[in-house]
């Protein structure tokens, strides 16, 4: 309880820090290229009041979230098959390695030009970003199972579904959640690159029209509330269900 | 009558075990330049177990027993030879329980759930696990996870679930290795009891003579490089005389005393 409120307390001070020098530094600069905190503040509530905010919000949450299990799903499938099979792997590793290394603009500027300014061709772009990635990890803890498990599903004839269900995918979770906490990181910053050039409404797409507004501190609100939603999602979401799959741990 | 019949003409090391979903761990291959003669695990091993026996398969550490087990569960099929097992009440497969020299319990999965994921559908709902464990003293670790189980505990749990199965052929690797003697035999007075109240036929690996003549009927003993059969023993001993260090002493001089091995 003690060790909570501390944290607690930390937390709220260094918050506090954080808005003082933002504040020092507006007021220093005394520019509307940096607004005060409260000038942000107000933009945040005006966003809101006018539901433009929580419209574009829940946009780019529903493209990041298709997303998301998209690529979680084909990822973790390449990354299992490429783990357990010693020639599938020599022979698709190359390809891995080339597509970790496309840079997500041009994945996305060749997913417009070649399947137009679509809803699809935007979730495909932010998907193959992330694929590679996803496959990566899930190949490492593919690699990793142990083999005195397998001997047991073997000999205790679990067939494939058990074997899969108790013994394989158990010893993967750890990968998984690993996988899954970066993806949402990531798949949430490309969605926003692909809304910025390609699509015509979602927090990227706003974010666009400030930059051209030079709207700070609507840029400043939006950024914000989407950070708010997104560690709501890894505080509510993600850190529960790691510690439920991780409960059997020393 | 021969139950179990085991004929090894050549095991080597090289070949992969084909394990599904597994290519990636397969062992390290040796070099062709290598000779022959290392490259061979087992050789000409030839064993016949009637139905209801419980042999001890002794011999030193790293000379194929391991091996051997892993072949008559049918966790590896790459060798040359034959294994065949008669039909047992109606089954053309048998029953096989396998106790590894690790408990290798599922560490998220409680005590209970490792006994009911190896249960048949139609023992699913009977409490039988239940029953079993608290016979052998566990019935509180019903829904503990193996991380707050010590060794022995594990070791049981392991017993317990090798025997809930109801196996035909109960095969067991070095099970009780690094236990304090008590605790050890205590298992093998567990042991010894599933084994007398159930008719089943038992392989005991173990590299401990003591231990082998304790618990065995029959007694083979393999060693070499490659690994070969080099004594068969009949145990005659009461269950009082199996208990006694002298007697237990006794047995041991005679089966070692041509043998090669220090065991």
């Amino acid at each position: 309880m003690i060790a909570r409120l501390a944290s607690a307390a930390y937390f709220v001070l260094s918050l506090g820090l954080f808005l003082l020098l933002w504040q020092l530094a507006a007021l220093w600069s005394d520019s509307p290229a940096l607004p005060m905190p409260i000038a942000v503040l107000e933009a945040f509530v005006e966003a809101v009041q006018s539901r433009e905010l929580p419209y574009h919000l829940a946009v780019t949450l529903a493209r990041t979230l298709v997303a998301f299990v998209l690529s979680m799903i084909i990822g973790a499938s390449i990354g299992l098959v490429m783990g357990r099979s010693g020639r599938m792997d020599r022979f698709f590793d190359s390809w891995l390695i080339l597509f970790l290394n496309i840079p997500a603009l041009v994945v996305i500027i060749l997913c417009y030009i070649w399947f137009g300014l679509t809803e699809a061709a935007a979730v495909l772009a932010v998907s193959i970003n992330k694929i590679p990635n996803v496959a990566a990890t899930m190949r490492e803890g593919a690699r990793a199972l142990d083999r005195q498990y397998m001997d047991l599903a073997r000999s205790y004839r679990f067939g494939t579904w058990k074997t899969l269900r108790h013994v394989i995918l158990p010893q993967l979770s750890p990968f998984f959640a690993a996988s899954a906490r970066s993806g949402l990181a990531l798949v949430w910053k490309i969605v926003l690159v692909v809304e910025l050039l390609g699509r015509s409404n979602g927090v990227g797409f706003q974010l666009h029209l400030f930059f051209q507004l030079f709207d700070v501190p609507s840029i400043l609100a939006y950024t914000i509330a989407f950070v708010i939603v997104i560690q709501m999602i890894e505080i509510f979401l993600f850190k529960p269900w790691e510690r439920h799959a991780n409960r059997w741990r020393p | 009558m021969t139950w179990l019949s085991i004929e090894i003409a050549r095991k080597g090391y090289d070949s992969k075990p084909k394990v599904k979903l597994s290519a990636a761990i397969g062992l390290p291959k040796l070099k062709d330049a290598e000779s022959d003669q290392k490259a061979t695990v087992l050789k000409d091993i030839k064993l016949e177990v009637g139905f209801g026996e419980f042999v001890c398969i002794l011999g030193p550490s790293g000379c194929g027993k391991t091996t051997l087990l892993n072949l008559v569960a049918g966790l590896d099929g790459t060798f040359d030879g034959r294994i065949s097992v008669r039909q047992t009440n109606g089954r053309s497969e048998p029953r096989i329980g396998y106790v590894f020299q690790n408990p290798a319990l599922l560490p998220w999965r409680t005590v209970g759930e490792n006994l009911t994921l190896v249960m048949r559908p139609d023992q699913l709902g009977t409490g039988v696990e239940r029953d079993l464990l608290a016979e052998m003293g566990l019935g509180d670790c019903y829904d503990a996870y193996p991380k707050d189980l010590s060794l022995g505990m594990s070791r049981r749990v392991a017993l317990a679930r090798a025997l809930v199965i109801e196996p035909d052929l109960l095969l067991m690797d070095e099970p009780f290795v690094s236990l304090d003697e008590s605790k050890a035999s205590e298992l093998r007075r567990l042991l010894t009891r599933a084994w007398k109240s159930r008719p089943m036929t038992v392989l005991f690996v173990t590299h401990d003579s003591r231990e082998a003549i304790q618990l065995g009927q029959r007694i083979i003993v393999m060693a070499g490089s490659p690994a070969t059969i080099q004594r068969d023993d009949m145990v005659m001993l009461t269950h009082d005389q199996r208990i006694d260090p002298l007697y237990i002493e006794a047995v041991r001089r005679q089966i070692l005393s041509e043998t090669r091995p220090r065991l």
